[in-house]
């Protein structure tokens, strides 16, 4: 009847309303093909989804005792598929696929006929949920659809695809789309597709309609042009040219990845854009959120996953408060990087240094090297300092102090005034004393009683490898949590930190051991040790928004409680407006992560593949950032609870140039139009620090 | 603190905010210049330059491209010009 083709959405839009308020006035039904007219693919290839569905099948697979790759599988797909359309030939024009058939047979030909006929409802699922993260509803579109539902217009969806109607009725609906259209026509259901011109033909035999009252809308120039004009309906063809360019970008990220590891994360990053009603403006925070940490933590989460598959790790232990942010981001992941796959169960766990400080001391005591750590941070100076740190109540030493000359306030770091060498030799002496250790050990009794109260109610003892989750650096947590469940059976604590700074050497055994997922001092790697430029962000990123652990009580009763900090005082109230300030950041991170894994499910199924884009992403937004990302990203309030309020007295040699994530002013502005310079010197430090050596 | 104007997370362009062609470019030249850690093999200096033309001038390309893609007679004619 009439073809015409356009380039732009709206003009398409605004031809169609001319065409239904004249000529078309009357127009009996209005129909639209569904993928890419209705809904728009984030990918530039649509056989990009049944990769992670082979994923999944492969591994169904392997859980009956059969071994076979997901490429196999894809393949044994494409056969069966191929065989199925040449068998539909025979008796129709088109040669159609009809899913259900087709992936019944799929899981026939690979678990068998009883395991594929109960895993199929799973693997269509699965399908489905896959397809529903790809595609998008298109903006102009949804709001023209939803002008023709107050006029009244009816509305159908036509669709040449291998699924049928009810399979496509669960796609509109994921979009926001089914109550638009009164009905929904596959060609999976009756082979007879646009394609040929004889899906239009049925619909206007079955149907009486009459075709010159009819107009339809698709995206291919021969199944929604030409076919739809011979058969005698009003065809809109829509080219829209800024959809192929952004496919031919998403295409490109995609095949470079192919040949170059580094354009795979890119790519993913590609795919899992925000794209049309997704892509409202967002504060810079969020975009950071969005773009930057959403990635690397992911990506932590997806090494994480992977270490705990391959090592058997039966519990993973999500350790607080940076463990709020991992855990969800687990929860999204996860279920579609490792589809069929035997995930460890997932705890978010109450513990910090301060905690877990005061129950480590109760069956060994206060030894030398914990005692050593107290003196890490240049705030901390004296006995109060430990005592502090270790839940003690310094008056109860007093005797002890005395007996070895020693004050409260006697100072035992090196980098404070009235230091004495001879101090910290008495002191080590006191740590050798039976009396000293047996106070530390009763003062530390009942919050390491509360400890192992809350990890039984937990399951911690029910499992023999664990995983504990951090973010890091030195590994103290993990070194205390250690000392303070030394004294019993206990599972194998395989750490795993975003970055392992070991500032302090681990005291790994069979037991537990510690390892930096994104960055590790002990591997050498250049680029993730950008991460050294500022730790602290990522803290602040994935912080929890609620107030850190005091430490762990017993109740009258016998039972444990968790005791958290009070807020109420000034560093309480500078982390909760922190807290505020990230939040749209954290929001960030968690959309992204809802993208994350279906982006990455495409691309790869190997988590060291997007390493090479992480790098990336740490060198040139760390140690190359621009002034404006520094100012956005970079925290106001940063709780050390292991910080003393002591003013060190460093005799430094006055710096021109620091590093602009710690300074401000005129400082910042040198550190950053030199980042080059500054970059010199993070590479002659990180080079001449290696390999590691035990600091203490 | 910088002033919280609002954008969108993916640019007119399709680049992802904050993470632009032209920084990759200027991340080449240092890699390419000085030791900067493992990105397997780097970008490419040809897959940046196709890439940055896409993103920023990829607009009349793709609709040149697109309309004369649909241009069926004028390229059936052509055909029968160049005797193909």
């Amino acid at each position: 009847m009439s073809l015409k083709t356009f380039y732009r959405v709206s003009s398409l839009i605004k031809h169609g309303n001319r065409l239904l308020s004249g000529p078309l006035s009357d127009a009996e039904l209005v129909s639209f093909d569904m993928f890419d007219t209705l809904l728009v693919r984030r990918t530039h290839d649509p056989d990009l989804v049944k990769v992670p569905v082979a994923r999944l099948i492969s591994n169904l697979a392997k859980q009956q005792g059969i071994d076979i790759e997901w490429k196999q599988v894809q393949e044994k797909r494409d056969e069966l598929e191929q065989a199925l359309r040449e068998q539909t030939g025979q008796t129709f024009e088109d040669k159609e696929a009809h899913y259900p058939t087709l992936m019944s047979q799929t899981l026939t030909a690979i678990l068998g006929e009883d395991e594929g006929k109960a895993r199929l409802q799973e693997v269509t699922d699965f399908e489905m949920q896959m397809e529903n993260t790809m595609l998008v509803p298109g903006k102009e579109i949804v709001e023209w659809l939803e002008q023709l539902a107050r006029r009244g217009t009816r509305m159908w969806v036509i669709s040449d695809m291998y699924l049928p109607a009810d399979h496509l009725e669960v796609l509109l609906s994921h979009a926001g789309l089914s109550g638009y259209f009164e009905k929904v026509i596959s060609s999976a259901d009756s082979f007879l597709a646009k394609a040929s011109g004889k899906g239009y033909a049925g619909i206007l035999k079955d149907q009486d309609i009459n075709g010159e009252k009819w107009l339809h809308i698709g995206d291919n120039p021969i199944s929604d042009g030409f076919r739809a004009d011979e058969a005698g309906l009003h065809a809109l063809v829509l080219q829209d040219y800024e959809e192929h360019r952004r496919k031919a970008i998403a295409a490109r990220y995609y095949y470079y990845g192919l040949g170059r590891g580094f354009w795979k994360g890119r790519a993913a990053q590609q795919l899992m854009a925000p794209i049309e009603a997704e892509n409202v403006p967002r504060s810079a925070m969020y975009r950071e959120g969005y773009n930057f940490f959403g990635p690397l933590l992911c990506s932590f989460v997806q090494k994480v996953a992977e270490r705990s598959i391959q090592q058997g790790i039966t519990k993973v232990f999500f350790l607080s408060r940076e463990g709020w942010m991992f855990k969800q981001l687990w929860e999204k992941i996860t279920p579609v990087l490792y589809p069929g796959a035997k995930l460890p169960e997932i705890e978010y766990l109450y513990v910090s240094r301060l905690a877990l400080a005061s129950a480590t001391c109760a069956h060994q005591g206060l030894t030398p090297e914990n005692a050593r750590i107290v003196f890490l941070p240049p705030g901390n100076k004296s006995f109060e300092d430990v005592a502090r740190i270790f839940g003690l109540d310094k008056n109860r030493f007093e005797s002890h102090l005395e007996r070895h000359k020693l004050t409260t306030t006697t100072t035992l770091s090196p980098l404070h005034t009235g230091f004495d060498p001879e101090h910290l030799w008495r002191f080590r002496e006191m740590l050798k004393d039976d009396l000293f250790q047996q106070e530390i050990k009763s003062q530390s009794r009942e919050s390491n009683d509360a400890l192992q109260k809350y990890l039984e109610d937990v399951g911690f003892f029910d499992h023999k490898e664990v995983a504990l989750v951090d973010i890091g650096w030195l590994g103290t947590i993990q070194r205390f949590f250690n000392d303070a469940i030394a004294h019993r059976d206990r599972p194998t604590c395989h750490g795993l930190l975003f970055g392992a700074t070991r500032g302090i050497t681990f005291p790994a055994n069979r037991h537990s051991y510690l390892e930096g997922v994104m960055y590790d001092r002990e591997k050498f790697n250049l680029a993730s040790s950008a991460i050294l430029y500022a730790r602290d962000l990522f803290e602040e990123a994935c912080r929890a928004p609620y107030p850190t652990l005091n430490g762990y009580r017993l109740n009258l009763d016998g039972s444990y409680k968790l005791e958290f900090r009070q807020m109420t005082d000034h560093i309480g109230k500078s982390e909760q407006e922190q807290d505020r300030y990230y939040a749209d950041l954290q929001q960030g991170v968690l959309d992204a992560a809802d993208r994350f894994g279906p982006a990455v499910a495409l691309i790869t199924n190997h988590c060291e593949d997007l390493t090479p884009w992480t790098n990336y992403l740490l060198m040139s937004k760390l140690a190359f950032p621009k002034r404006k990302e520094i100012r956005t990203i970079r925290y106001m309030h940063h709780l050390d609870d292991f910080q003393g309020s002591n003013t060190p007295n460093l005799l430094r040699r006055p710096k021109l140039l620091h590093n602009p994530w710690e300074v401000r002013g005129w400082r910042f502005w040198l550190g950053t139009l030199f980042a080059g310079r500054l970059f010199k010197k993070h590479l002659r430090v990180t080079i001449n620090s290696w390999p590691p050596q035990e600091r203490l | 603190m910088m002033s919280d104007q609002k954008q969108p997370t993916l640019s007119r362009n399709y680049e992802i905010s904050g993470n632009t062609i032209p920084r990759q470019f200027r991340h080449w030249t240092r890699m390419k210049t000085g030791v900067m850690g493992n990105y397997d093999t780097g970008p490419g200096l040809k897959n940046l330059i196709i890439l940055w033309v896409l993103h920023k001038v990829g607009k009349p390309i793709f609709f040149v491209r697109t309309w004369l893609n649909n241009q069926y007679e004028l390229k059936q004619r052509l055909k029968r010009v160049l005797g193909r």
